[in-house]
């Protein structure tokens, strides 16, 4: 049982006290009485001769169905003729064979007190055959001939000389046996048991011709494989694989029909392809046989006649099993079997990809989960994306400037250093301003407080008069004062500082003189600062106040058309409220047209509006002459009309400066310098003065700390260079 | 006058930044000029001119108040999007006489007188009538530089160009000089209106500082 080998003479296992020698088979199967001798071999049918002549020229062996051929049983009693001749020719063979055993005693002989003994003894086998199945027989057939096969199993230590050439397997006995005739399917066994050779095969051990029983007569002939019945075909087997050695007799005519066929006594008659399946099928047979010899030997578990008993395995069991190369299935029952990868599938594997590790070096997987679970070496998916070769990688040569190297080192630096790309907080727009700009601002206040505020008389006043400011104070006092002249208000507020001052200087003047005074305005704001800078002048005129001198025509909309318009037509182009009752005064009602003024003075702020006045006005009416005060920043477009030699204006005074020499102009003390008529622009004199000096040092400054730091820079970076 | 200094401090206090007293003292300044101007819109044009006029029937027999009329009433067809076409009528009215108006008088009043001014003769010898020639180069001389600086703004302002292959566009070679020294010209000239823009602003500051200044002398004393 544990399949070590023993002594031949020894009956119990000596390591696991099985018992070797199967008890004497007791003919306690009624099944069973048939005797040791064979019927007359009379008895034996034509066709079995036959078939015997057959096999002793090799052509039969192996195992064929002939199930579907079987005979009608027959009784215990009738023997049939070809049953008989074989008994008899076994009981001749027997008697020339030499033994190599003697043939056990009565004592020695294992008594079948015990049925469950692993391998049953021949006389319990018979009863059963006639009712065993087609595949139960053939798998005993192939049991015992895969017993032979392993000599170190046998309990008798011989090991047979022929492996698996005496029968070979079962696919090879397809094409063999349809070389057969029909005929030759009643090849009958050997059947009973071998006598003293019979226990050549510790497991099946035959029990001696005068004990055992011959194998039950129906069971013989039936489905023509009947005589491969186990116990007969193990104690066969065991004969078959001796019985090529010289000087023994034959054996059965089955068996020697086997033995020729593999000895080779047939290899005349076996095709090539045959011959070559043949020896493909020996290495694989070779390699089964302890497996085989194990299972057979089974040490553990139930026994094998349990295990085959008809009915235990299923029909498909009986089909696939002996037919299934026993040898890789039983010996590595959880190995799964490689498939042979066809030329065109090999093909595509990546044998250029990365070394694959070996799988033998690889510990195999068990699969756990999924239908699959349980089975090992199932490939892992992951290692196969894994080992999947990298496509080659295109090397490019890239260029990279210096520019881009430090646009690269620039962005790292942010990345690695997220507190830089924090944005600054941007406070109240307020507070953005620079300490440069307080400082300006602080500048100067102070250069127009200072001089404000102490009144002082710092800067001397203008002692050289401007010829245009001069043409004009030489012109007003020319003027006829029963004419009234047209006097244009063209600023808005934020101008009347600057222009308020000549404007007044000039009204001054004009008062003086008691020359009515007829104020337009194409500026919405304009009647407002005539009026205002009107009322400045009356307070200082009272007389010419109450003289009603004073003529506002009001707005005058339009632009440029409404001074066209007005320059043809003044009484129908002022349609102000306020100048019906200027229009209707004694001062105007002479007045026509525009060559009723006396003349035109321009107060205006943007050259844009001067321009107007003078080329729509004084190109219509020429002869008209016209004077402007103008600011300060209008004077460089104004003055190209001035400088002509048919000038437009003939007459400029022009912001501040222009206005305190026109007020100093005829009050001027040359012993102390100061202007004798206090006027708004001599108040603002000084601190014109200083706010212009500290501008320009504003300027200056700005500019040269400008030019300094580029010129820094500009060495700085020639340095590094 | 009170009114006056709090909103001329208000504005003032833009030097610490916007805040709300200068915001009150724009949008005060904003609203009072809006009025301002609508109500010398309808004293000084609308009433008396075209609404006061219809008032009376003499004003609807008046052909240029009908005509006036009809102009104002395709102007309003420009709120609408379908009539809107009508309203192109008094737009391109009032476009093509103000072109008109305009044009004419820069020919007559600015253009011509200016360039005949320009043409003037360069010789610094003259002869004023019943006296003999006389010299005057400095009058001469400052025609002289009227003219230069005439001809180089107008190069300067001279943007044609032509191409050469594989170089930029560059100026004629004849009028690069020019143009440079019209930039010499041009920079004195904004030169001189930013001088005198910025003494037209001290004027201005310069007054409104004073006016704190004698409110706060009222004040104290």
């Amino acid at each position: 049982m544990c399949g070590k080998p023993n002594p031949d003479t020894a009956e119990v296992c000596a390591f696991c006290q099985a018992r070797l020698r199967p008890l004497s088979a007791a003919p306690s199967e009624p099944e069973a009485p048939v005797p040791a001798s064979g019927p007359p071999e009379e008895q034996a049918s034509d066709w079995l001769a036959k078939l015997r002549a057959q096999g002793a020229l090799g052509e039969s062996g192996g195992t064929r169905d002939f199930s579907a051929e079987a005979e009608p049983l027959e009784g215990p009693g009738e023997v049939p003729s070809w049953l008989a001749r074989i008994r008899a020719r076994n009981g001749e063979e027997e008697e020339t064979r030499t033994p190599t055993v003697p043939p056990p005693s009565a004592e020695q002989i294992p008594q079948p007190a015990q049925p469950e003994t692993s391998v049953p003894s021949a006389k319990e086998e018979e009863p059963a055959e006639a009712e065993e199945p087609e595949w139960l027989k053939r798998l005993r057939v192939r049991r015992a001939y895969e017993q032979d096969q392993e000599p170190e199993k046998t309990p008798f230590g011989e090991a047979t000389s022929a492996r698996g050439e005496e029968l070979p397997p079962d696919w090879l006995h397809v094409p063999r046996e349809e070389g057969w005739g029909a005929p030759t399917h009643g090849t009958p066994s050997e059947g009973p048991a071998k006598g003293p050779a019979a226990p050549g095969k510790g497991e099946t051990p035959s029990p001696p011709p005068s004990e055992v029983p011959p194998p039950s007569v129906p069971s013989a002939p039936f489905k023509g494989e009947a005589y491969v019945s186990p116990a007969p075909v193990g104690g066969e087997s065991v004969q078959s694989a001796r019985g090529p050695k010289p000087g023994l007799p034959r054996l059965s005519p089955f068996t020697q029909g086997s033995d020729e066929f593999a000895a080779g006594g047939g290899e005349a008659e076996i095709p090539d392809w045959l011959a070559r399946a043949r020896e493909a099928a020996e290495p694989s047979a070779n390699q089964g046989e302890p497996t085989v010899g194990q299972a057979g030997t089974g040490s553990a578990g139930p026994g094998l006649d349990e295990l085959l008993a008809p009915g235990v395995l299923p029909e498909w069991l009986t089909t696939t099993q002996p037919s299934s190369p026993a040898p890789q299935t039983e010996s590595a029952p959880d190995e799964i079997e490689q498939a042979i990868l066809p030329p065109w599938l090999q093909a595509l594997r990546p044998i250029e990809g990365p070394a694959v590790k070996a799988e033998g070096t690889e510990e195999e997987r068990v699969e756990t989960a999924g239908p699959l679970s349980g089975l090992k070496g199932i490939l892992p998916p992951v290692s196969l994306f894994e080992k999947v070769p990298h496509p080659p990688v295109q090397r490019e040569q890239l260029e990279v400037n210096p520019t881009h190297a430090a646009q690269a080192e620039l962005l790292q630096r942010v990345v690695l250093n997220p507190e830089s790309r924090e944005a600054k907080r941007v406070g109240h727009p307020g507070r953005r301003l620079h300490y440069w700009t307080w400082g300006v601002w602080a500048l100067l206040f102070v250069a127009i407080l200072v001089p404000g505020i102490t009144q002082s008389y710092v800067f001397a006043r203008p002692t050289t008069v401007p010829v245009e400011t001069l043409k004009l104070r030489t012109a007003i006092n020319a003027l006829p004062d029963d004419r009234p002249i047209l006097m244009a208000f063209e600023y808005d507020p934020a101008d009347a500082a600057e222009l308020e001052a000549g404007a007044l200087a000039v009204i001054d003047q004009l008062m003086g003189r008691g020359i009515p005074i007829a104020s337009l305005s194409t500026r919405p704001a304009g009647p407002a600062m005539a009026a205002d800078v009107m009322a400045r002048g009356e307070a200082a005129h009272p007389d010419y106040a109450a003289a009603g001198k004073y003529l506002p025509l009001g707005y005058l909309p339009g632009d440029a058309v409404g001074l066209r318009a007005f320059a043809n037509d003044p009484r129908k182009a002022s349609g102000a409220v306020s100048a019906a009752p200027a229009w209707d005064s004694a001062f105007l009602q002479p007045v026509t047209n525009l060559e009723g003024f006396s003349s035109i003075i321009i107060v205006v702020a943007q050259p844009q509006l001067f321009q107007a006045w003078v080329e729509q006005v004084h190109t219509l009416h020429p002869t008209v002459p016209v004077f402007a005060v103008i600011s300060a920043a209008a004077e460089p477009l104004a003055r190209p009309y001035y400088e002509n030699d048919n000038p437009s204006v003939e007459g400029l005074v022009v912001g501040l400066a222009g206005a305190e020499t026109y007020d100093c102009m005829d009050s001027m003390d040359p012993a102390t310098g100061r202007c004798g008529n206090v006027s708004p622009a001599d108040t603002w004199w000084d601190p014109f003065g200083a706010s212009v000096l500290a501008a320009v040092l504003v300027l200056g400054v700005g500019a040269f700390g400008s030019a300094g730091m580029t010129l820094l820079k500009f060495w700085g970076g020639k340095k590094r260079d | 006058m009170a009114l006056g200094f709090f909103l001329t401090v208000s504005i003032l206090s833009y030097l610490i930044g916007d805040n709300l007293l200068f915001r009150v003292a724009v949008h005060l300044l904003v609203g009072v000029s809006a009025g301002y101007i609508a109500a010398v819109a309808w004293n000084s044009v609308l009433w008396p001119q075209f609404l006061g006029r219809l008032v009376s029937v003499s004003g609807w027999l008046d052909p240029g108040v009908l005509f006036l009329l009809l102009l104002t009433v395709l102007l309003i067809g420009r709120s609408t999007p379908r009539l809107s076409i009508l309203g192109g009528v008094p737009m391109a009215f009032l476009v093509g006489l103000g072109a008109a108006v305009v044009v004419g008088g820069a020919l007559t009043g600015t253009l011509v007188p200016q360039l005949a001014a320009s043409a003037a003769s360069l010789s610094p010898f003259r002869s004023a009538a019943g006296q003999g020639p006389s010299f005057d180069p400095w009058t001469s001389l400052d025609r002289i530089v009227i003219l230069v600086g005439a001809l180089s703004t107008l190069a300067y302002f001279h943007f044609g160009a032509s191409r050469r292959a594989g170089r930029p566009p560059q100026r004629p070679a004849w009028v690069q000089p020019w143009a440079w020294v019209g930039e010499i010209f041009l920079s004195i000239t904004f030169g001189v209106l930013y001088a005198g823009a910025l003494a037209a602003t001290l004027t201005a500051l310069i007054e409104r500082i004073l006016y704190l200044r004698d409110i706060l002398l009222r004040f104290l004393s």
